[in-house]
């Protein structure tokens, strides 16, 4: 991804002082997995996971289910990638910077539950940017409520999970709102060429926004910054509550363009149209190689990681499995991408380290 | 025992049934009340064992896949005719073992708990809906049912005995037990908790342990009151749990818990919910008043820190 020269092994705390500065392997040789990779490739170790899984996935699709690469099950699959990246994507910043959003199940129904209750069916243009607009608005409630109000993120945003999606359900009573709108249903299902959904061209477009937010401007040294060791980012002077709001908002206004694009895919919108959007959209960071622990992580890892969630459940379905297979499924991608990201590193599972043991916290 | 935050829980509490009562007297009904209590009590014994985990610096998540999970097995064994005692017995066997699977990856991986337990929250979830194929299982056993809704001592429904027996469990285990010490070291410093020669692992198994042994309570108590099982049993109620434990005055920066405040919190959701239907209003806003109530508590009790520690951004 990156063509600038690796640094040698830096301690940790002065890993982000420096914007050439990634943070990298302590030791510099490869080892596990990754030794077996062609020196001229280099994979992070943390996403070595979910490119393991990826390829070994893909290559047992091709022998059990070759029309797994048919056209129009490719598109299909990319589709349910941009649903799920568009909100990681947003979920990612966050998570590096050391917050969370649980409420982006809540604003997936509510956003476009607004928009269609304002703009109505007329002009699906307008329905876009007001769903969006009710994204960043409910994303900047959120963020208020954490920088003003002092209440940690996982737990403010559990609160506005349940405020937003009452509001939401109270809106349209609790029932479907019907999308007629032509432009809406084509930003659902529509696409180039028979193979690249638009859903997809707005992923790509948002995790490149993100990328360039997180590695081209200051803002991304501050909010890693701020996830990797928020009293030092507050000592040297980083204005952490313009930070918390501003990453807040953007979550939110992509959350509610998600939000948007799932509703026009379904033809309707429920506030409850994407359960456990929330914990999804967190999985797929996580699988992406994104620490919990704040401070590093990659869009491109959880682009890979929402493409590897969609082709599992593709593939589940075209191989004729029982759709509840798809929570084991889940789950089990979850435990195997980390644990083949340790091994990746180099790292053995057994016994933990000092250091490792400390990370299990949380 | 009765800190800040305990004493603010049940003025709450106080001003929640006082306004109830003025909105409608049969608020106070003892058929309204004894729900209230039920309702709460099965919500009480997950969020004890959640505020271990919380006290801990840790979550689980997989704590409504565990509910349903044990509930749902419950009911496939007592139409099998196995007597009831052992089918409770399994049930929280199976529960204990899931909570010990959850230990086992955070410890043996290294995973997150948060991941980990993400993790089993969907595969429970999987292996339930593989075993009912999504449908209800129902239980016809009123015996088990009576040992949750049943009167014990005229008034007292039985799930709050065992609700209260639970609670003093878990108090011994937590404020009088070295267990409960160390689970409060870890949470405070688990650096520090490891120089002191605590063995983090075995604790960490055991605190997973007993917060799945809560989980398949709650949920065995679930499917008794609703004599059936299904995997909507438990679904959402992790991220409920942890509401309450936070609202019960327990700080997810780990290293102390509140098990009184718990309690309280648990109570008086269970109260709103009741008063909001007594007071005939619709269903939709139960949500809105149960996030605004999170939100404004740990507002105040954000501000109130605030002004000891200015400047620092809490996260």
């Amino acid at each position: 991804m990156s063509n600038e020269p690796r640094p040698e092994a830096v301690p940790d705390g002065y890993a982000l002082a420096h914007e050439a500065t990634r943070p990298v392997a302590k030791a510099a040789g490869r080892q596990g997995v990754a030794s077996l990779v062609p020196a001229g490739i280099r994979i992070r170790r943390d996403r070595s996971g979910v490119w393991i899984l990826n390829v070994a996935i893909l290559i047992f699709l091709a022998f059990a289910a070759p029309n797994f690469f048919g056209l129009g099950n490719i598109e299909a699959v990319l589709n349910d990638t941009a649903i799920l990246g568009i909100g990681a994507a947003g979920m990612t910043i966050l998570i590096i910077a050391g917050a969370f959003d649980l409420s982006v199940t809540a604003i997936m129904g509510l956003a476009p539950i607004v928009g269609l209750t304002v703009a109505g069916n007329d002009s699906g243009l307008l329905v876009v940017l007001i769903s969006v607009l009710t994204g960043a608005s409910l994303g900047l409630v959120n963020g208020l409520i954490v920088t003003r109000g002092r209440v940690a993120p996982f737990v403010a945003t559990l609160g506005t999970l349940f405020v937003f999606g009452s509001i939401g359900a109270i809106i349209s009573k609790g029932n479907a709102i019907t999308v007629t709108n032509d432009l809406l249903l084509q930003l659902g299902t529509g696409d180039v060429s028979n193979i690249v959904p638009y859903s997809f061209l707005i992923l790509l477009g948002a995790c490149g926004f993100c990328h360039i937010l997180l590695r081209r401007l200051h803002i991304g040294r501050w909010i890693r910054a701020a996830g990797s060791n928020l009293r030092a980012a507050h000592v040297s002077g980083i204005d952490l509550r313009a930070i918390y709001v501003a990453i807040f908002v953007l979550s939110g206004a992509l959350t509610g363009l998600a939000g948007i694009i799932l509703t026009g895919y379904l033809a309707s919108a429920v506030a409850t149209q994407a359960p456990n959007y929330n914990l999804n959209t967190i999985a797929a960071v996580v699988v992406g190689g994104t620490s919990l622990s704040g401070g590093e992580g990659t869009l491109l890892g959880t682009v890979l990681a929402s493409w590897l969630f969609a082709v599992v459940n593709n593939g589940l379905i075209l191989l004729g499995v029982n759709s509840y297979w798809q929570y084991l499924a889940t789950g089990i991608i979850l435990v195997l991408a980390l644990a083949l990201g340790l091994l990746g590193m180099g790292g053995k599972l057994w016994p933990l380290s000092g250091r490792r043991a400390q990370r299990s916290g949380r | 025992m009765l800190g800040a935050e305990s004493a603010a829980s049940v003025i709450a509490l106080i001003a929640v049934f006082v306004i109830f009562t003025l909105l409608n007297p049969r608020f106070l009904t003892s058929l309204n009340i004894k729900g209230i209590v039920v309702s709460a009590s099965i919500s009480t014994i997950t969020g004890l064992g959640m505020t271990l985990i919380i006290a801990m610096r840790a979550l689980d998540l997989s704590v409504g896949s565990i509910m349903g999970f044990s509930a749902i097995v419950a009911a496939q064994l007592l139409a099998a005719g196995l007597p009831l005692w052992l089918v409770i017995f399994l049930g929280l066997l199976i529960g204990a073992g899931l909570g010990l699977g959850n230990g086992v990856l955070i410890v043996v991986l290294g995973l997150p708990s948060f991941v980990a337990t993400l993790a089993t929250l969907s595969m429970i979830l999987g292996g339930e809906l593989l075993i009912t194929h999504g449908e209800t299982v129902t239980i016809h056993s009123p015996e088990f049912g009576r040992l949750v809704i049943g009167d014990v001592l005229g008034y007292i429904p039985a799930a709050a005995l065992v609700a209260l027996v639970v609670f003093g469990i878990v108090w011994i285990v937590f404020y009088r037990m070295s267990f409960g010490r160390h689970v409060a070291a870890i949470g405070g410093d688990i650096g520090a908790a490891i120089g002191a020669g605590i063995n983090v692992s075995r604790i960490t198994l055991g605190a997973f342990t007993l917060i799945g042994l809560c989980a398949a309570l709650s949920g065995l108590m679930t499917g008794a009151e609703l004599q059936n099982a299904d995997s909507t049993i438990g679904a959402g109620s992790e991220l409920t749990a942890i509401a309450v434990v936070v609202i019960g005055g327990t700080s997810l920066m780990g290293g102390r818990g509140n098990l009184f405040g718990t309690v309280c919190a648990a109570v008086l959701l269970a109260s709103i919910k009741a008063g909001l239907n007594v007071a005939n209003v619709s269903s939709l806003y139960e949500d809105l008043v149960f996030g605004s109530i999170l939100i404004i508590a740990l507002m105040v009790d954000g501000l109130r820190r605030g002004t000891r520690r200015k400047g620092m951004l809490v996260v």
